[in-house]
């Protein structure tokens, strides 16, 4: 569909967000007991957090869950009694989520739905309506502005203005959205499209050459290159890249419970463990810099030949939160020939 | 040879991860930590499927495991063979007649039967590696006037890891196959005491008997590394086409479906493009396997 671009006055947010709480479950920024940053369930607008800073945590859990009921099973009378969850009941509004999190949905439904359809996944898929919400300013490890795919996929896009949000709608789900609380929202007078583009160069969000999808060919050449072992020996195969990413999308199948009852699940797992391909009498990858290779490469080599869009949108989590500094930018500018210089790592004033 | 298409044939259940469940009807035993498990369906219709798909079996409590569906599709029920080597196989050990377990499948694709029609073929499997083969094996057996020639060699580490052993005395007795049995040598060039077979690895015996590639096609699946040997020469010693040589690959895998990441080969996944592959394509495969 052609993009759509409403007001919606800070006043009127606060209603939408009431008024949604009423038809969806809606999840958005808050702070937990902690005080920590997380998406979770907010009672009351006051409890939205609206800022730029991203939770530890992507939004992903909302579709693909850490971990996730496949069958139930009885054991009695020699026989097997076995049965699926209930599909989930409600609507799900990602309410003033990052754009690079509520981007990710629509980069991982390729795998979900090439081929077989992955029912549990696309049951809850279905469900989902994004509201997102712009970014002010490039975070620190962020680079959103170097992946071109980032934005197109979501619902709606709200990007703050004086007083009022300029929403973009950019999907039939979106538009849904629109529909349903028409009265709160105003038609966008002006050139929106310029409004945005001028506030993506403010923020310093705005698409810049060379795209990082540019270094796919570039990859698909450097498989062999001597330094992925130097620079990626030092991975530590921790996984906590994989689960922080809103796009690392591989999982394990194991039963929890025992003989007599207990249930199927779907879990997180992550490609830079040890066991991940780990077979009785051989190994694929048998050194760390082998694993990190594949995550690297699964996301700017092999997904976009096989689905289009390369399998990150530039959130910087797996950056920011790496224990031993493994920069996956520098390192695709790196092995794809955008750059010359081998990464050295974030650093840090001594 | 173009590469089978890998078709979706989806299961009649709930959703793509739920099961079926399959009656254990008969247990052999293979070696001392091999089974044959005879299958039956009782919730409905044996789904179609082909020689060198492979199904994902499990045990409620246990979990899956991925396995090759083992028996030929003329035959009733399904047959898997078994080796013994963690969790989830360990709890299959463990079963007996009138156990239920579940599955999941037709899974990947297969080795493509009517382009194998009018070859001379060539059979050659190590240890475990003979399960993908015999499906494909006894259905050419069944339809032997499809073939100019058939042959199999068969290769093991120790005796007692030769499974099959019943329908390996059986192919002996044929006069419309070659069979080569083979044991790796402990001391080379010294023959086993008791042994009716030959004492060699595959690569040797390849070079003495030089099957011609004219015609022919080879159908190998074993270790990883008897499948890179056999291969290297039959391409640079006997003159091969790396298309000629068919193989099934074995990757960790979970989901079988394209959707879970772990199988993957470069942007290929085993599980939906193969498990069967010409020699060709995995020589372009990244250096990975
Ligand atoms: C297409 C295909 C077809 C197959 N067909 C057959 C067949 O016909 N017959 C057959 O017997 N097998 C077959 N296999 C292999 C079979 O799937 C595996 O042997 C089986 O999944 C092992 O499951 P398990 O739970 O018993 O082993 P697991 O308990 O998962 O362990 C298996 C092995 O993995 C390694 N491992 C596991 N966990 C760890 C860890 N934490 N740290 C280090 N290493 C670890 C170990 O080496 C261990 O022995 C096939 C595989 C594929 C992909
Ligand atoms: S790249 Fe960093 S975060 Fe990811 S597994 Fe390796 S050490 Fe852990
Ligand atoms: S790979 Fe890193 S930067 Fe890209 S989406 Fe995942 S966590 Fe974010
Ligand atoms: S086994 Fe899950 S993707 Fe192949």
């Amino acid at each position: 569909m052609d993009a759509e671009y409403y007001k919606l006055s800070a006043e009127n947010a606060a209603g939408l967000f009431e008024r949604a709480r009423a038809d969806y479950d809606v999840v958005a920024k808050t702070r937990d007991a902690n005080g920590n940053l997380v998406y979770g369930r907010p009672v009351s607008f006051e409890d939205v957090a609206f800022v730029d800073e991203q939770p530890p945590m992507s939004a992903k859990a909302f579709a693909l869950p850490q971990n996730e009921t496949l069958v139930r099973y009885e054991r009695g009378g020699g026989e097997i009694r076995a049965e699926t969850p209930e599909a989930p009941a409600r609507d799900l509004l990602l309410f003033g989520v990052n754009v690079c999190d509520a981007a990710a949905f629509d980069i991982i439904d390729r795998v979900f739905q090439w081929d077989y359809l992955d029912d549990p996944y696309l049951a809850r898929r279905e469900r989902t309506t994004q509201l997102a919400l712009a970014c002010t300013a490039l975070q620190r490890d962020c680079f959103c502005n170097r992946i071109s795919y980032a934005e197109d996929g979501v619902d709606a896009v709200a990007y703050p203005r004086e007083g009022h949000y300029l929403v973009k709608i950019q999907t039939d789900n979106g538009r849904r959205l629109v529909e349903r609380y028409r009265n709160l929202f105003a038609e966008a007078d002006g050139d929106p499209e310029t409004e945005i583009t001028s506030f993506l160069e403010k923020a310093g969000t705005a698409k810049r050459e060379p795209l990082l999808e540019t270094a796919q060919s570039g990859l698909a050449g450097a498989f062999e290159h001597a330094d992925w072992e130097i620079l990626a020996s030092t991975c530590i195969g921790c996984g906590i890249c994989t689960y922080t990413c809103p796009t690392c999308h591989c999982f394990d199948i194991q039963d929890e419970g025992g003989y007599v009852g207990g249930r199927r699940l779907r879990t997180w797992d992550h490609c830079t463990g040890r066991t991940f391909t780990a077979m009785p009498a051989h190994q694929p990858r048998d050194r760390q810099y082998k694993r990190y290779r594949q995550r690297l490469l699964h996301k700017f080599w092999y997904y976009p030949e096989r689905f289009g869009p390369v399998l990150c949108t530039g959130c910087g989590r797996c950056i920011t939160h790496c224990p031993v500094k493994i920069n996956i930018k520098e390192l695709v500018e790196y092995f794809g020939g955008l750059s010359d210089a081998p990464p050295g790592g974030r650093r840090h004033a001594p | 040879m173009r590469r089978p298409a890998a078709d979706a044939m989806p299961p009649d259940t709930e959703h793509i991860y739920e099961p079926r469940l399959l009656r254990v009807t008969g247990l052999a035993e293979e070696t001392p930590t091999t089974t044959t498990f005879q299958l039956a369906f009782e919730d409905g219709p044996r789904p179609d499927f082909k020689c060198g798909q492979f199904g994902e079996f499990g045990l409620y409590g246990a979990g899956e495991a991925t396995f090759c569906l083992a028996s030929p599709p003329h035959w009733e029920g399904l047959e898997i063979t078994v080796k013994e080597v963690g969790k989830v196989t360990r709890a299959l050990h463990n079963l007996n007649e009138g156990d239920q377990i579940t599955f999941r499948g037709p899974y990947g694709n297969w080795f493509p039967y009517e382009e194998l029609k009018g070859k001379k073929l060539l059979f050659i499997g190590g240890g475990i590696g003979q399960a993908p083969l015999r499906g494909l094996l006894w259905t050419c057996l069944e339809n032997r006037g499809d073939f100019e020639q058939l042959d199999l060699i068969y290769a093991a580490r120790e005796e007692c890891e030769l499974v099959y052993e019943r329908e390996l005395v059986d192919f002996e007795g044929r006069d419309d196959m070659g069979v080569t049995l083979a044991l790796d040598p402990v001391c080379p060039g010294e023959p086993i005491p008791g042994w009716r077979g030959r004492t060699s690895f595959v690569p040797p015996i390849l070079e003495e008997e030089r099957p011609s590639p004219e015609n022919r096609v080879v159908i190998t699946c074993g270790p990883p590394i008897m499948i890179k040997l056999v291969a290297k020469t039959l391409i640079e010693t006997l003159g091969y086409d790396p298309a000629q040589i068919w193989t099934t690959l074995e990757m960790r895998m979970k989901c079988g479906l394209g959707k879970c990441g772990r199988c993957n080969i470069g942007s290929t996944y085993v599980c939906k493009d193969g498990p069967v592959f010409t020699y060709e394509q995995v020589l372009a495969f990244p250096q990975e396997f």
